[in-house]
């Protein structure tokens, strides 16, 4: 996993960017994001046009200048970052975990310019995985750290990780006062959606980030389009890479099945997600995370 | 005889006309190396691939067929494109068919047995003939053939005075002349028509050097010098048979020798009793000995056995020429002897037929005597004089003539694969060549043309 200054820059920026709008939701949005709360953060100068519900009526009779109050978004929410590191998130250029980590550095970038105490959680090799816990914006280097030590060819997928006793009931309670939000980054292939049904009971917002490789959206995209007919017509074999034994061997007439089979897939978690009040978005690893993250965090 | 009868010989591969592939670039063929690139190069790429999809479930389950199967199909794009790859280096190749190249080359060889070709080749072995001088001066042609090149030589001998004879089965070139062909026909023989043969393959063997020889024929002349001896017989002053004899000198007149050869007469006591007794007459006014002995007989009178000679019972009918006429029993039945007829009687069947040195009678018995003994007496002997053989030893002066000079040429090619000129075959080459490289480069359009649209319908 590697994090170049120009991707941090491009993370901070987004956060920035997103933090900022969410400030000028509407106060209906802004609440519903507060799921336990929010924090006084202080005063800024009353531009035209805003909420005046938000104006501080006292400090304008004392200072004759309009200054509105200034709340900090989730400042005691709690969120807790999945993200699945099974080997066959280790598929694409860029590999999926690559981009799921970006995305989950994003929107940790956010949750913290927001004030929310993050959880980050990853599989490991052979026990329960590692707990990062963040609540200062400066935590995100430790974070970012973390995630460039992520690797997907000695981690454990989503559902490793909820199946472990305990895991989620101290999701749902959290520290304190336990998680408002969920974010599952990883290609869900390894997941039950009961578990993921079970993260959302109470209050707790879940959101399902699925990320594929181009070429499990293309089996040919790697290959050029001149030769991909003769490629795909003359046999490849595809083998999973966390069942090595359970390879498949398709030709052209494979290929339309196998696309209709994984967009029912992903409808599938579209349509669990929706039934469930969970925020689902799903992208191929090439693409940026700016593009999708939105409406992840809807 | 005619040369169409000759089998040609079976060429493995032959074309039709008799034609054979030939190449004109054969270097080209070094193109072939790029379809046979691209088909190697097909075949390691049609290994399957194998890559990891963590998605990989979502392909239907094939069993083991996903194994390390190794599959060997070529797309049908790709084998146009060879096929297209290998039409047009076989075009530029330049196939072209050419004349046949049998196994060995095969003549036929068309014999003059004229009575000239059994004289005297004029050396001191008088048993050397100007046939065998002819054979021989082939034969060292055909040696020093043989000798420059690795392929056999056969050849076919074909009586070339004999209309109805066929030719002999191919021999080896060093068997020489049949055995049986070493005499003179009994029967002289004029001089084959050789322009009849003037054919790819065909070798005249005669003793003088043609003065217009064939266009594709060759020929194996003996030559030789002029052969004196008897070249007719006459009567003597006293009616004894005398011989005519020329000294070998061209223009010199003949002398008359008393000592000349007897004419020899075969007699068949079965004849009916006035022809018996004409011949009888007849044989003794000409000199001529009867004899038993067949085969040295110049003349020879049968009569023929009817289904019952001993009794007649047919009806008789009435004979008659030259003035003469009978009531004769003709033989009821009796195999035809091919001889033309000389005598019909009025029913229509032969009652005397007569050839070259044979009369044979169908008259079984004489109901009537001759109308007119006379006549009956001048018209038969004017049929035995008709049919006697001259004597072996008497040549007409034309044949005794001399020959020339020895020549032996053989012709360029041998026996074609079948009956057609060396122009036609050269015509037939060209427009099979003009063909075969149109057609080639046709469908080496046509198989890029199907391997672009294969290749853009992804198959």
């Amino acid at each position: 996993m590697a994090f170049s200054p120009e991707l941090l820059s491009r993370i901070g920026s987004y956060a920035s960017r997103l933090s900022a709008a969410r400030e000028r939701e509407d106060v209906a949005r802004r609440r519903a994001l507060r799921a336990e709360g929010e924090e006084f953060a202080g005063h800024r100068p009353y531009r035209p046009g805003e909420d005046l519900r938000r104006l501080d009526w006292n400090l304008l009779a004392r200072l004759d200048r309009p200054f509105v109050r200034v709340h900090r978004s989730g400042t005691s929410e709690s969120w807790v970052v999945l993200i699945d590191t099974s080997p066959s998130m280790a598929i694409g250029r860029p590999g999926k975990l690559q981009s799921a980590a970006e995305a989950a550095a994003a929107a940790m970038a956010l949750g913290l310019r927001l004030g929310a105490r993050i959880e980050l959680r990853v599989g490991g090799a052979g026990d329960s995985g590692t707990a990062l816990h963040l609540g200062r914006r400066s935590d995100l280097s430790r974070a970012v750290k973390e995630l460039e030590r992520l690797d997907a060819s000695r981690g454990s997928g989503l559902e490793a990780l909820l199946g472990e006793p305990g895991v989620i009931s101290s999701l749902r309670t959290g520290s304190g006062r336990g998680a408002g939000r969920i974010l599952l980054f990883g290609d869900l292939l390894d997941v039950d959606p009961r578990q993921v049904m079970a993260l959302g009971e109470g209050r707790r917002h879940v959101h399902l980030g699925q990320v594929f490789a181009p070429e499990e959206w293309d089996p040919g995209a790697d290959l050029s389009p001149r030769s991909r007919g003769h490629r795909v017509a003359t046999g490849s074999l595809w083998m999973d890479p966390e069942s090595p034994s359970a390879a498949r061997h398709a030709d052209a007439s494979d290929i339309a099945g196998y696309l209709a089979r994984l967009e029912a897939f992903v409808e599938g978690w579209s349509r669990l997600a929706r039934d469930h009040r969970m925020s689902h978005a799903v992208w191929r690893s090439d693409e940026p995370f700016e593009d999708h993250l939105p409406a992840l965090l809807r | 005889m005619d040369l169409k009868q000759i089998a040609a010989p079976a060429v493995e591969g032959a074309l039709p006309y008799g034609l054979t592939w030939g190449l004109e670039r054969p270097m080209a063929a070094a193109l072939f190396l790029f379809p046979l690139i691209v088909l190697l190069l097909s075949f390691r790429r049609t290994r399957p691939r194998s890559a990891w999809l963590s998605t990989a479930r979502f392909f239907p389950d094939q069993g083991k067929k996903a194994g390390s199967e190794r599959r060997r199909s070529l797309p049908l794009s790709r084998a146009a494109a060879i096929a297209g790859m290998c039409a047009a280096t076989l075009a530029l190749m330049g196939p072209t068919p050419a004349p046949g190249e049998p196994g060995s080359e095969r003549f036929v060889c068309v014999v003059d047995r004229s009575p000239s070709m059994y004289l005297a080749s004029g050396t001191d072995d008088p048993a050397r003939t100007r046939l065998s001088a002819a054979v021989e001066g082939l034969s060292q042609a055909l040696r020093d053939r043989s000798r420059k090149s690795s392929r056999g030589i056969e050849l076919m001998w074909v009586d070339g005075t004999d209309p109805a004879a066929d030719a002999t089965a191919p021999l080896p070139w060093t068997a020489g002349l049949p055995a049986e062909w070493n005499g003179a026909p009994r029967r002289p023989r004029s001089e084959p028509r050789f322009g009849a043969f003037d054919k790819v393959g065909v070798i005249w063997i005669t003793d003088r050097v043609p003065v217009s020889p064939g266009q594709w024929a060759g020929y194996a002349a003996s030559g030789g010098a002029s052969v004196p001896g008897a070249i007719g017989t006459t009567r003597a002053e006293g009616g004894e048979p005398a011989t005519l004899l020329w000294s070998g000198v061209s223009g010199a007149a003949p002398t008359v020798s008393s000592t000349g050869p007897q004419t020899r007469v075969v007699v068949d006591r079965a004849l009916p009793g006035p022809l018996i007794e004409l011949v009888t007459l007849w044989a003794a006014d000409r000199g001529a000995a009867v004899t038993a002995n067949v085969s040295a007989a110049e003349l020879e009178i049968v009569q023929v056995a009817g289904d019952n000679a001993a009794a007649p019972t047919g009806q008789a009918a009435r004979v008659g020429r030259d003035g003469w006429s009978a009531l004769v029993r003709a033989v009821s039945s009796g195999d035809p002897s091919g001889l033309p007829p000389w005598l019909v009687s009025e029913d229509g069947t032969s009652a005397l037929s007569s050839g070259p040195g044979r009369v044979e009678c169908r008259i079984a018995e004489f109901v009537t005597e001759p109308s007119d003994d006379a006549a009956f007496a001048v018209s038969i002997a004017s049929l035995l004089d008709g049919a006697i053989l001259p004597h072996p030893d008497v040549v007409p002066l034309a044949e005794r003539q001399a020959a020339g000079a020895r020549g032996v040429s053989l012709p360029d090619l041998s026996l074609p694969l079948d009956e057609l000129d060396p122009r036609t075959l050269e015509r037939l080459s060209r427009d099979a060549a003009g063909r075969t490289a149109g057609a080639l480069l046709v469908a080496a359009a046509m198989a890029g043309a199907a391997a672009l649209w294969l290749r853009l319908v992804g198959r």
